[in-house]
């Protein structure tokens, strides 16, 4: 797996975090493993944490402190409603970006 | 426990390298008094959680958290909220009443060995510590290894500042010496204010002013009887040490510690989105 350049992970990370988020309550270590399982390469917290916070202000997701089963209280990471609007308007433009640059992949390989 | 004191303590938690940079991190986004101080420890809290399981699952903390601190602190902060007015308060009014006691300690000392002193050379030494406060902040970033240019300026215009200022102070015109008299009624009215500011602030935020309204109510008078006593000189120096480590103990621990404020407010918790 390759390192994913900069700038394009930037327009993207914020949604990817987001639709992990969607599939389920999650915390921000168990997040950097989902990223890296989807196939983002090995993303840093000091990538991911400004975008959780930034997730936070746009008021997509939530965060609640709870105690865990093992270890320290953690701070669990839960998608809005706002949150869940927002996706469903970036999914289609997302779907419709991905189209077009296969286009452009099939005609570059043909 | 607050949250600061347990962030300490989990810092502990990592080791050798993990912990200098870890360290470093936490130590950067501290010096950011301009951002609220609980959703800055709310987060610090949160990567030192992160930066101990990765070192439990073999990951550096470099590795985990990422080979540019500054540069993803920077971008944390950017989201963090401003700290509120209150916060100014609590993270300057200690200083604030420790460089009058610095002061008063000074002033009293001139007066035990029978000198003379200019109220330029007080006003003088009350600048040079505010000085060094108020530049302080421009030495943030210089403990990372690699230290950025933004982050040399910075140090650079500081050093400058503080040796452009220090060489203004020796250029002001001197002023008559201050009897010893002029000296004592003047330190007695600095105190009173101090005493009936504390006392106002005190039905406000009790836990931050009450200690240093009882620390001038105590102190001024007793160095007043010092001063009228015959005690032996070694005494007299041990004394205004004394005093002068409970000042500075009070005012670091209330600078660090503002959930007091919190607790004072009825215990409110911290909950990110409420």
């Amino acid at each position: 797996m390759s390192k994913i350049e900069t700038q394009m992970l930037k327009g993207t990370l914020d949604n990817a975090i987001l639709m992990i988020i969607a599939q389920g309550e999650t915390y921000g270590y168990a997040l950097l493993q989902q990223l890296g399982d989807a196939g983002f390469g090995e993303i840093t917290e000091g990538t991911v944490y400004p975008l959780l916070l930034k997730l936070q202000r746009n008021g997509w997701i939530s965060a609640q402190r709870h105690a865990t089963a093992t270890g320290p209280d953690r701070k669990y990471y839960r998608i809005t409603a706002d949150g869940e609007a927002h996706l469903a308007e970036f999914l289609p433009q997302w779907t419709q970006l991905v189209v077009a640059m296969n286009r452009l992949i099939a005609r570059q390989e043909g | 426990m607050d949250l600061l004191t347990k962030n300490d303590q989990r810092l502990k938690e990592l080791h050798g390298f993990n912990r200098n940079y870890a360290e470093t991190l936490v130590g950067y986004l501290r010096a950011h008094w301009g951002k609220d101080a609980l959703a800055r420890e709310d987060t610090i809290a949160d990567l030192l959680v992160d930066m101990v399981a990765a070192q439990a699952d073999g990951i550096a903390s470099k590795d985990h958290f990422g080979k540019d601190p500054q540069a993803a602190a920077d971008e944390i902060l950017a989201e963090l909220p401003p700290a509120p007015k209150a916060q100014w308060l609590l993270q300057l009014w200690p200083l604030f009443n420790a460089l009058w006691v610095l002061m008063f300690v000074y002033a009293d000392a001139i007066i035990l060995s029978g000198e003379t002193v200019g109220l330029d050379i007080l006003w003088q030494q009350l600048a040079i510590p505010f000085l060094f406060i108020a530049v302080a902040p421009l030495f943030r970033g210089i403990s990372f290894n690699q230290i950025k240019t933004k982050t040399k300026w910075r140090a650079s215009i500081a050093v400058v500042l503080i040796i452009a200022i220090y060489a203004v102070t020796f250029l002001l015109p001197d002023t008559s010496p201050l009897t010893s008299d002029q000296l004592q009624i003047g330190l007695g009215v600095v105190v009173a204010a101090l005493i009936v500011c504390n006392l106002g602030l005190s039905f406000w935020l009790r836990r931050l002013t009450l200690p240093w309204f009882l620390y001038w109510l105590i102190v001024g008078p007793s160095v007043r009887a010092l001063i009228g006593a015959t005690l032996p000189v070694a005494l007299v120096v041990v004394l205004l040490v004394v005093f002068m480590g409970a000042v500075l103990a009070l005012a670091i621990y209330q600078s660090k510690h503002l959930h007091f404020v919190f607790q004072a407010q009825g215990g409110k918790q911290l909950h990110v989105n409420q």
